[in-house]
């Protein structure tokens, strides 16, 4: 579990990337309606994925309308691919295996 | 109206549809359920739909040299049927690749059931799927509406 990265590793997150990365580009109002999250939380989220880095976010107009475009960058896409690559060798068992015996076990004497 | 006036007519409204669509989709589809751009399609899948066009061209013009009266409506729906089926694949719609089955079933229907056959065959192929499409395309858009109606306020 160390090599898993926390900021994606949370549900939310993780849905918004993994939204995110299957499309060129998103508004607030789509990631709203499929992650199914509330306002505040998907702001949350967003500002979150911002920090590190990984997503853009581009306020901007369509008409009168506030526009919240969101984007994931090259940085996202390498985390997100790096993060799928862990979990794949966390859930096979050949590998989640290995890994266990590679953990020292101290037993309490 | 000629042969020429026809294909003119057809090929203004085929050069109208992506206008149509981006009009549709900003003033019915994106306020309601957000906005979306879908990714390019990959390398592998340019390269898949090239030759897909590729082998089907070949065996457009070898059809075409043999017997073009006789063949033109089978081809030509041939030809839709796989346009829409790889639209809906780039635009992940498995709609529209069910769709892809109604040129299918209408040029069975005017080659094995009708006399109709060449370029007036092609003109009755094509009205029959246009009409098809746009009642479809119709009836998803009121459902649509109706599943999602326009919310007052689209930003937080």
């Amino acid at each position: 579990m160390s090599e898993l990265n926390r900021v994606i590793h949370e549900p939310a997150r993780l849905t918004i990337i993994a939204l995110l990365s299957s499309v060129k580009e998103a508004d607030f109002l789509y990631l709203l309606r499929e992650t199914g999250l509330t306002k505040g939380n998907l702001s949350t989220h967003l500002v979150k994925l911002e920090e590190a880095g990984y997503v853009e976010i581009e306020k901007t107009f369509r008409g009168k309308i506030p526009l919240t475009l969101v984007r994931l960058n090259s940085e996202g896409k390498t985390a997100f691919e790096d993060y799928r690559r862990s979990m794949k060798e966390i859930l096979t068992p050949s590998k989640a295996l290995s890994k266990v015996r590679r953990i020292p076990v101290h037993i309490p004497t | 109206m000629s042969l020429g006036g026809v294909q003119a007519l057809f090929l203004a409204i085929g050069l109208s549809i992506p206008w149509g669509f981006k009009k549709l989709k900003q003033r019915i589809a994106f306020p309601r359920r957000g906005y979306v751009a879908l990714s390019r399609p990959t390398k592998m899948f340019r390269i898949f739909m090239f030759a897909i066009f590729a082998i089907f061209a070949a065996l457009f013009r070898l059809l075409a040299s043999r017997d073009w009266s006789r063949m033109a409506v089978p081809v030509t729906a041939l030809v839709f049927a796989l346009a829409l089926i790889l639209l809906g694949l780039q635009v992940r719609l498995p709609r529209m690749v069910w769709e892809g089955l109604l040129p299918l079933g209408f040029g069975a229907l005017l080659y094995f059931f009708t006399a109709v056959k060449g370029s007036k065959g092609v003109v009755t192929l094509m009205v029959m799927i246009g009409a098809s499409l746009v009642i479809l395309g119709a009836l998803q858009l009121r459902s649509f509406r109706q599943a999602n109606p326009r919310p007052e306020e689209t930003e937080a």
